[in-house]
């Protein structure tokens, strides 16, 4: 049988190996680099972690881009523990493996697999945010920066009113009208775990969490604490490869080389900062050496979010703030080596609504105030019930 | 026979293939491709699936976003993927200079054209699996090998869709222009360890069993994939059998590819054009 001759009609077939769907700027941690936007299999969208209504069980939540989890990857959840803010001496992993129908299995070492409640399948997406207005936002600012708005010693840009009513217009509407969630309707396939606190609290009551995806050669390819650092923090304003090489390499670190990219969070605080027109208002105020000249105005904070952890406070049960013991830590510069508990479990859950939360902190100082016109998901989801996320 | 023997120690090599399983990573890229629904970024999603499961009708939706929307270089892609070259050109060059995508989209028509030489000469930013295509184009089947090769090991991710490709294009190299059966047959073999759904791979792997004597592996294996309705697969299935002795069903099959083939023509008569020989004997 003679062969075809199909090399032009094939020609192309490997011209386009990688792809986006969309932008990922802003979204949580959705689509941050080309090798996770490749496998959706490997791309954490969200890591949440909270205490359970009676205070004797830690929930936490991975969920990915794709509606399946690989076969041939390992998702990992790290929980470490200490007695106070930014210091754990206690860690433990619960590693997840799936087969092709979908099945986990999770173990955290010698932990006895009936301490941990397990729950994996496609479940809607607890997240919500205006992407598009946080788009047009930053191109503004951008447009702004580029037209020769100065920077002050520290890198906040000073824009005028004009400017600044502008982003923050924009960042509460979508395409000139009312915010919409671009992630409404999305599912997501959610690995959700419940453990026995006194498994995960061995080196103190404040613990630190965060989530990975490890690929067969044991290498980290994607990792995830709080949500917006990665997509939001990582060079939002800068040219496409650039960023996302920044980003390859933040998801790849280790955690001891964590720190090396608190100056990539520092440049990027410095340009929230200037969003309301005002420099030097940010919350990391408490540390900061406030004179609008101040160099390192923004070097606490950003060294703060590099260490990339959800803290919750294990000794509440009561689970509404958004970084509420990263706010004990900074609302005082006196409690800083205190092991005084917040009142609130901070965390995540998914019901927070942790970009206004994030954004208002870092453009005004507050919790409040800076909006992307989205409150809250299109379904409604537990943080008590077992597994939690609503189903799609 | 040495390079058969190579290619099974190789593809026993990669039989523990560190990506996602083939039927997962699908699973992923149907999901994605139902939450873009018709926004104009679902236009790659689609064209990847239409070419890993002959998915005409992704094709079509492609070629519809491509060609509604003011991206040039979404209609020149999705003009080249139904061989509309000299109008893909023009989008490109209308759209002005690009990136490594844009470059490498540009090189891959330039070499469909016959124009691979160009490529060789500016390759711009072009990939190196794009240039490849070129240096593969106008018969340096060792330096493309090498600049496949070295893509393949530039591949930093967990898909599976990458390497099928790229294996993928080495087997139609070797095979159709350099050939060399065993290499090609290597190569699709490792593209089908990667991507076992992937029809196109199980058509040329077909034929190629059949070229060397195994029409019962190409049996089955086409049997396989002919749920997809790709008129290639359907046609040779249906010689198969009708070699076979079963001519009843072997001419169904004959049949039903010839009118899947001539819906196809209708619609993209420079992409299938040249093939009509084929289906029409």
């Amino acid at each position: 049988m003679k062969l075809r001759h199909v090399f032009a009609r094939t020609a192309g077939a490997t011209a386009v190996l990688f792809f986006c769907v969309a932008s990922p700027t802003s979204a949580s941690d959705h689509l941050d680099t080309p090798t996770v936007i490749a496998d959706p299999a490997a791309d954490i969208g969200d890591i949440y972690a909270w205490m359970s209504p009676d205070g004797r069980r830690l929930n936490l939540v991975m969920d990915i881009v794709g509606h399946q989890f690989s076969d041939r990857l390992q998702y990992v959840f790290h929980v470490d523990s200490g007695p106070r803010f930014g210091v754990t001496d206690a860690t433990i992993a619960v590693t997840c493996r799936f087969d092709i129908q979908g099945q986990a299995s999770c173990h955290g070492g010698n932990v006895d697999p009936r301490r941990l409640r397990v729950f994996a399948g496609v479940r809607d997406d607890p997240f919500f945010n205006n992407v598009k207005g946080t788009r047009a936002a930053l191109n503004a600012a951008s447009a702004a920066l580029h037209a020769g708005v100065k920077t002050d010693a520290a890198g906040c840009p000073a824009f005028d009113v004009a400017t600044s009513r502008t982003i923050l217009d924009q960042w509460r509407r979508t395409e000139g009208g009312p915010a919409k969630n671009m992630l409404a309707g999305w599912k997501t396939a959610a690995l959700v775990i419940s453990v026995d606190l006194d498994v995960v609290n061995r080196g103190g009551r404040l613990l630190a969490v965060w989530g990975a995806v490890h690929n067969t050669a044991g290498q980290q390819i994607e990792r995830v604490g709080r949500p917006l650092t990665g997509n939001g923090l990582i060079g939002p304003l800068a040219p496409g490869d650039a960023s996302d090489r920044r980003k390859e390499a933040y998801n790849r670190a280790d955690q001891r080389s964590w720190p090396q990219f608190t100056p990539d969070l520092a440049q990027t605080l410095a340009l929230y900062d200037g969003f309301d027109g005002t420099c030097g208002n940010q919350w990391n105020q408490w540390f900061a050496d406030r004179k609008p000249e101040a160099s390192k105005r923004y070097e606490v904070l950003a060294k703060i979010l590099a260490d990339d952890r959800l803290w919750v406070n294990s000794g509440s049960a009561s689970c509404k703030q958004f970084l509420a013991v990263e706010m004990t830590e900074l609302s005082d510069p006196l409690q800083t080596t205190s092991d005084s508990p917040s009142a609130d479990c901070g965390g995540r859950t998914p019901d927070y609504d942790a970009v206004d939360v994030f954004r208002s902190l870092l453009v005004g100082g507050l919790t409040s105030g800076v909006t992307d016109g989205v409150d809250e998901d299109d379904r409604v989801h537990s943080t008590s019930e077992f597994p939690f996320l609503a189903q799609p | 026979v040495t390079a058969i023997a190579i290619a099974t120690l190789f593809t026993a090599f990669v039989a523990d293939v560190p990506t996602t399983d083939g039927a997962v990573a699908i699973r992923n890229l149907d999901a994605q491709i139902e939450r873009v629904g018709d926004d104009a970024d679902a236009q790659e999603l689609l064209l990847l699936r239409s070419r890993i499961l002959s998915d005409y009708d992704a094709l079509d939706r492609a070629v519809i976003l491509g060609e509604a929307g003011d991206d040039l270089v979404q209609r020149a892609r999705a003009r080249a993927a139904v061989h509309r070259f000299d109008e893909a050109l023009v989008d490109l060059d209308r759209a002005g200079a690009g990136d490594e995508r844009m470059a490498s989209l540009r090189a891959s028509i330039l070499v469909a054209v016959g124009r691979a030489g160009d490529v060789i000469r500016d390759p711009g930013a072009a990939s190196r699996t794009a240039l490849a295509h070129a240096y593969a184009a106008v018969g340096y089947f060792g330096r493309a090998e090498s600049m496949y090769l070295a893509a393949l090991g530039e591949l930093n991710t967990t898909s599976p869709f990458p390497y099928a490709l790229i294996h993928f294009a080495r087997g139609v190299m070797w095979a159709e222009r350099a050939g060399d059966r065993a290499r090609g047959e290597a190569a699709y073999t490792l593209a089908l360890a990667y991507l076992p759904q992937f029809v196109l791979a199980h058509v040329h792997l077909a034929e190629l069993e059949v070229a060397r004597g195994d029409a019962g592996s190409a049996m089955s294996r086409l049997k396989g994939v002919a749920a997809s309705g790709e008129p290639e697969a359907l046609l040779l299935l249906g010689e198969l059998h009708i070699r076979a002795g079963d001519v009843e069903r072997g001419r169904r099959e004959i049949a039903e590819a010839r009118r899947r083939f001539a819906s196809l023509l209708g619609r993209y008569p420079s992409a299938f054009g040249h093939h009509a020989p084929r289906f029409d004997r």
